[in-house]
């Protein structure tokens, strides 16, 4: 990720940065705008709740009122409707108490009754009539029938009560003298009726004198009534019996609970203890008094009831949820309640919460909607945003970048060598001053490399020359070898190795007659160009001056007086001129400050010849050398060097010294002279490693073979092998022929173009030589180190017919291939291939000799 | 000296390891005598033969002029350094496709 931001184009960074700010701007800006409306929104909403909530509430309290109001009035009405009825019927009985105790007290004043009241029986006539039956078997005396004629005249109250009204159903009274006395239509006779054990009588007695009702009672035929009792006393106060009346409670109740409030409303009524007197009862259903198998949560109605003070309550009576108000009737104690349908009163409460819920709703949505489209707004801002802000912003950044691409370009145009092509700055700021500053940069560069390119101009004439003058120094020391290939008894090698590329180092080989050879080594001081015209001239003057002859000490003698002379550089070398007599190997040299030759005999062994030293050349006139004289043995000779070779430092700048070289020049292995050389440049260069060369390294290698006539043998090895003349003797040849050649590391294309003319050879000889195919071919191979040279001569010999294969002519190698012979062709590649093919004829034999040199 | 050889799509391919000399060239001169049907050309792979003299060119040239004659192609692959030579010593170079190492 990283690395993708570090690579995008300064163009796509400004706009991005540009496009990150705007937009993060307009996020930050919408996004607090739209918190800012959601909360507000969030505020509007519940503020309609609530106002819904109050708006709710007060109507349903306000409705509440309404239909509490209704109730309480329906009820007290029903109450007070009720009230009357009762005490007009407790008055009734009390009016016929009072006048029964009127009665009693003033017996004379009441003869003979109007009224006749006559005995029950069995077939009680089923009218309105007064009957008497004396209860418990008492007798009929005459007291009781003077008692009942007095209680005969509360008839007249009794009839025109019971005219008046249809609720009543009998009167009645009993005494304490077990008279009972009926005024009903509706008769029915008991014999073993007591009216003092009747509990309407005991309840009368338990409060004599005040008017009391029994609880509702239902008769055999289900009809509901209920009794009003009252004691009467006779002059004295004593209770002489008491006085009740028979009500239909039914039609009582049935009045009570007509009305009803709207279209739910009932009432019902409870007695003094809250049981149910008369409510209406439902269809099959039958008469519950039970309070508490009516109502749920009965407990707390009972409450309600009790303490309410008239308030209007909810229950839930026989599962209906009902708004209820009570009222008192204070005749009998009892309690009249009233009451609608809960649904009734809160069904416009209902409808009332809808309709403001549903204009919350609307208004909410609303808001919602507001808000969505705020968003909406805000994605199109951006958009449009966006895209102005890209495109201002890409053209702000291409200002910026188009000048940086010119300037790249422009790089690359000098980096291709153009260096006139310039950028025209644009514009004033910072790119512009960068194209200004570039192309002052781009001016200094051109002068620098135009200065530069004349300067290696100069530099590469300069090297250029120096390499003409190497080559020419290098064209003045002897380098072919063997130098002098007529004296077949000198083995000579010599290198020279400069430091730079011209060296003040220098060998030379000379004769200075037919039996006298010359070996020079020396050293200029210093290096490069300065040493090498001294080299140039040193070389000359001892040359010239061993050319007139002389010993090496009068030579050295007289080239140093010359050197001397006007040598304002103050340039020395040092130098070893040995001569040696080609024919004896007896050798006189002489040292000006040279190194110490190393002499070895025929056994190779050697050894550092501590000779005189005399000074160096071209220090000081008129120095003097000496000679000195040893022989070499057959096979001995010496080696001779300049100090760079023992000097050879390495990296840590230690010499190789003379312990050293002594080493390597007697543990080389060789024949020629170029081998040693060669085993001790391997050995110089290991022990400098990577450290550079400091100094010319020269050498001289000298091996004398001996007298002229008496020449030490080159070591060679001849090998021999007869094989029947048979192609299929080819493999033992190649196997011969492979063992020869392995020995001196033969280079893989040399022998294969060996075999190739040995197959050939052989072929023709095992084809052609015997004319019955029988005979032998001898071959010999002989390995020679001639001169730095590895030379292989092999010769085919056979006795077969006489047969020159050379003589053939060389086949067309050019024609088409239609036209190609392949006769002629193997012997072609033995002449092409092979450095001399020889024949002859000897002593009945063909010998075919052929030589290569394998290194 | 070990032949392989095989037949892909028309061309012929030979491959040589060994030695190609007057003893072995016989084995190649008899393969080309059982020429497969339906070649177009042949491709004689040198990179293992490490020898070849003038009886194996004598085999080579043969086995050029019958392709020539028929119209067919003849490639040599793989040729190292020092057959390379004697091809070139030869003038064998001129006539054959060469295609060296």
């Amino acid at each position: 990720m990283g690395k993708l931001i570090k690579n995008m184009k300064i163009r796509t960074k400004l706009i991005v940065v540009i496009l990150l700010v705007a937009v993060g701007t307009l996020l930050l800006s919408y996004a607090g705008l739209y918190s800012m409306m959601a909360n507000l929104s969030g505020q509007v909403e519940s503020m309609y709740h609530d106002v819904a909530l109050t708006v709710s509430n007060s109507t349903s309290n306000a409705m509440l009122n309404q239909a509490e109001d209704a109730l309480k009035t329906l009820v007290s009405m029903q109450s007070e409707a009720t009230d009357r009825s009762l005490r007009e019927i407790s008055s009734a009985v009390g009016a016929a108490a009072v006048f029964l105790e009127e009665i009693y007290a003033h017996p004379e004043r009441y003869g003979p009754s109007p009224y006749e009241v006559r005995p029950k029986s069995y077939n009680n006539p089923q009218e309105l009539c007064a009957l008497y039956m004396m209860c418990g078997g008492a007798p009929f005396t005459d007291e009781a029938a003077k008692e009942l004629n007095l209680l005969s005249y509360a008839q007249t109250i009794f009839s025109a009560e019971m005219e008046e009204n249809s609720i009543y159903d009998g009167f009645y009274i009993g005494t304490e003298s077990d008279i009972a006395y009926v005024y009903s239509a509706e008769q029915n006779y008991s014999p073993d009726y007591v009216a003092k054990e009747r509990n309407w009588y005991k309840l009368a007695m338990s409060d004599p004198g005040k008017v009391l009702w029994t609880e509702t009672y239902i008769d055999p035929f289900g009809d509901t009534y209920i009794t009003a009792v009252r004691t009467f006393a006779g002059p004295d106060g004593t209770v002489k019996g008491v006085v009740a009346v028979d009500i239909f409670f039914d039609i009582m109740a049935e009045e009570i609970l007509a009305d009803g409030l709207g279209d739910t409303g009932t009432s019902f009524l409870l007695g003094d203890n809250y049981d149910l007197i008369a409510y209406e009862v439902p269809e099959g259903g039958s008469f519950e008094p039970s309070f508490d198998a009516h109502f749920e949560n009965p407990g707390r109605v009972r409450q309600a009831l009790m303490t309410n003070g008239g308030r209007a309550f909810f229950a839930v009576l026989d599962g209906k949820e009902l708004y209820i108000a009570s009222a008192l009737v204070p005749e009998t104690g009892w309690t009249l309640c009233t009451a609608i349908d809960r649904k009734e009163v809160v069904a416009p409460i209902d409808r009332v919460d809808d309709q403001a819920q549903k204009i919350v709703d609307s208004h909410a949505d609303k808001l919602r909607a507001f808000l969505g489209g705020l968003i909406i707004n805000a994605i199109m801002s951006f958009i449009m945003i966006g895209l102005m802000v890209s495109i201002v912003g890409y053209y702000l950044a291409r200002t910026i970048t188009n000048p940086l691409s010119a300037l790249s370009e422009q790089v690359g145009n000098i980096g291709a060598g153009d260096f006139d092509t310039k950028v025209v700055p644009k514009s004033n700021d910072e790119t512009g001053e960068l194209a200004a500053k570039f192309n002052e940069m781009q001016d200094s560069l051109k002068s620098y490399v135009e200065n530069l390119q004349t300067v290696t101009a100069e530099k590469e004439r300069i090297g250029a020359e120096l390499n003409v003058a190497q080559k020419i120094q290098a064209d003045m020391l002897p380098r072919i070898f063997p130098p002098f290939p007529e004296k077949k008894n000198l083995r000579i090698y010599a290198s020279m190795d400069p430091a730079r590329e011209v060296g003040g180092d220098f060998y030379d080989l000379f004769l200075i007659d037919d039996d006298h050879i010359a070996f020079v080594i020396a050293d200029v001081s210093g290096k490069g160009v300065p040493a090498a015209l001294f080299m140039v001239i040193s070389k000359t003057l001892i040359k010239n001056r061993a050319m007139q002859g002389g010993t090496p000490a009068e030579i050295l003698r007289d080239v140093n007086e010359q050197l001397a002379e006007g040598n304002e550089a103050e340039m020395f070398v040092t130098c070893w001129l040995g001569i040696c007599e080609i024919s004896t190997g007896h050798v006189i040299a002489a040292n000006a400050g040279h190194e110490y030759p190393a002499i070895f005999g025929g056994d190779k062994c050697f050894e550092l010849l501590k000779d005189p030293h005399g000074f160096v050349l071209a220090g000081l006139k008129g120095m003097k050398y000496k000679d000195y004289e040893f022989d070499l043995e057959k096979g001995g000779g010496f080696f001779v060097y300049t100090d760079g070779v023992p000097e050879t430092t390495n990296s840590d700048e230690k010499l190789f010294g003379t312990d050293r070289l002594l080493e390597a020049l007697n543990s080389a292995e060789w024949n020629d002279p170029k081998d040693l050389l060669e085993a001790v440049s391997v050995k110089t260069s290991e022990f400098a490693g990577d450290a550079p060369q400091f100094d010319d390294m020269t050498m001289i290698g000298f091996m004398w073979m001996g007298k002229e006539d008496d020449i030490m043998e080159a070591p060679s090895n001849k090998q021999e092998i007869v094989l029947s003349a048979d192609t299929r003797e080819l493999d033992r040849l190649n196997d011969f022929l492979e063992a020869q050649t392995e020995a001196v590391d033969c280079p893989p294309g040399t022998l294969m173009k060996i075999q190739i003319s040995a197959e050939e050879i052989f072929t023709n000889i095992a084809n052609y030589a015997y004319p019955d195919g029988q005979g032998t071919a001898v071959v010999t191979s002989e390995i020679k180190e001639e001169n730095g040279e590895t030379i292989m001569t092999i010769s085919f010999s056979d006795s077969g017919q006489p047969f020159d294969p050379l003589a053939m002519p060389d086949p067309d190698i050019t024609a088409p291939a239609e036209e190609r012979n392949i006769g002629g062709l193997g012997i072609y590649m033995v002449k092409e291939t092979m450095d001399k093919v020889d024949y002859s004829y000897e002593k009945g034999r063909n010998i075919l000799t052929i030589t290569k040199k394998i290194r | 000296m070990t032949i392989t050889q095989s037949v892909n799509e028309g061309i012929w391919n030979i491959a040589l390891e060994g030695r190609l000399d007057i003893n072995t060239s016989p084995d190649l001169e008899d393969l080309i005598k059982d020429e497969p049907d339906e070649i177009r050309g042949i491709v004689l792979d040198m990179g293992k033969m490490n020898y070849i003299s003038s009886a194996g060119l004598r085999v080579v040239l043969l086995m050029l002029k019958k392709m020539n004659k028929a119209g067919k192609t003849m490639k040599l692959i793989n040729v190292t350094d020092p057959v390379y030579e004697v091809f070139e010593l030869t003038g064998f170079t001129d006539i054959l496709n060469i295609e060296r190492a």
